[in-house]
């Protein structure tokens, strides 16, 4: 009985089949796309918080830091001036950076970087699943 | 893994090319109709529900995740804008227009006459379900999907979507069945 009941709904309800919208369905679909142009799921794939300059940048900053530790003796000094134009304080101080300072610099700058390249992965992953809720 | 066609169509218009939209809309829009029009029978209505529903797929497609299949994921913006929609014209005293629900389809003139007429009275019957119901039968018996996608698309329980397919199936068979030897009466006679 309730096989005979599904066969004979299978079988009317494919003959009806599927209803058609009007001839220009499709024109209007495609109009109502391309004038609200913003609407555009289009992945912008160069979209990224570093452009290619940018990183070229970061990269030559670690990189003379880097350089740096080879070619400074190992029990040296590396000077530093800062300038204090007060009225207070008018002379020139100086600060000395031990090496071992200096190594220490470049690695959390390594580190800065390892992070800010993570951070702008994630934030450009999720830049791309919501720019059309924005 | 191969991919589907949809997920290639999807991935042309991710990369820019916005027509490749329009095979979407070709391979979808009739059923993605269908679906509005058994929930709102009205044309008009239908149509903008469903020309709606492809803005918003359209929208929305850089955030398809592939979790669900494309066809389940269309099917449930469409059952949820046409519920809507529907609701939306309920609260404005909207009276279904029972006549051309009837009537869509009539306009084709190969159709021969007794077909039309046999189409037409199926259309009556399925229109005696209440919509989400013709939405269920027309997905389970059209479109052959399965209790768990139809779930997925009307957002139900299995069981919640097997019980109602269940009371509908049996209201139709009722109806359809004194109807079918009519049908086939007719088709010996002639």
């Amino acid at each position: 009985m309730e096989q005979e009941a599904d066969k004979l709904v299978r079988t009317y309800i494919k003959k009806i089949g599927v209803e058609s919208p009007g001839q220009d369905f499709l024109q209007s679909v495609m109009s109502k796309i391309e004038v609200k142009s913003d609407l555009a799921p289009v992945l912008i794939k160069n979209e990224v918080l570093i452009s290619l300059k940018g990183w070229f940048l970061i990269g030559m900053v670690v990189l003379s830091l880097s350089g740096m530790v080879f070619f400074i003796d190992k029990d040296s000094q590396i000077p530093v001036l800062i300038q204090f134009d007060t009225q207070i304080l008018q002379n020139y101080f100086s600060i000395f950076m031990s090496r071992i300072f200096v190594v220490g610099m470049v690695i959390m700058a390594l580190f800065v970087l390892l992070h800010t390249w993570m951070i702008s992965r994630k934030l450009d992953a999720w830049y791309l699943r919501h720019k059309h809720h924005m | 893994m191969a991919i589907s066609e949809d997920q290639y169509i999807i991935e042309q218009i991710l990369s820019g090319n916005i027509s490749a939209f329009e095979n979407l809309v070709r391979k979808y829009q009739d059923m993605v109709f269908t679906l509005a029009f058994r929930v709102l029978n009205h044309h008009e209505d239908a149509e903008e529900t469903a020309q709606d529903v492809f803005v918003k797929v359209y929208k929305s497609l850089s955030g398809f995740q592939h979790k669900s299949n494309f066809k389940t994921w269309i099917y449930r913006i469409t059952y949820h804008e046409s519920i809507n929609r529907l609701r939306s014209k309920k609260n404005k005293f909207f009276l279904v227009d029972l006549e051309e629900g009837l009537t869509a389809g009539f306009n084709d003139t190969n159709q021969n006459l007794e077909s039309a007429e046999e189409k037409m009275i199926i259309r009556k019957v399925l229109q005696t379900l209440p919509e989400t119901e013709r939405v269920m039968i027309t997905l389970y018996y059209f479109e052959d999907m399965s209790i768990r996608d139809i779930a997925a698309i009307t957002e139900m329980s299995e069981t919640n979507v097997k019980t109602k397919l269940f009371r509908s199936r049996q209201k139709l068979y009722d109806l359809l069945k004194d109807q079918h030897s009519f049908f086939t009466s007719f088709t010996h006679t002639t």
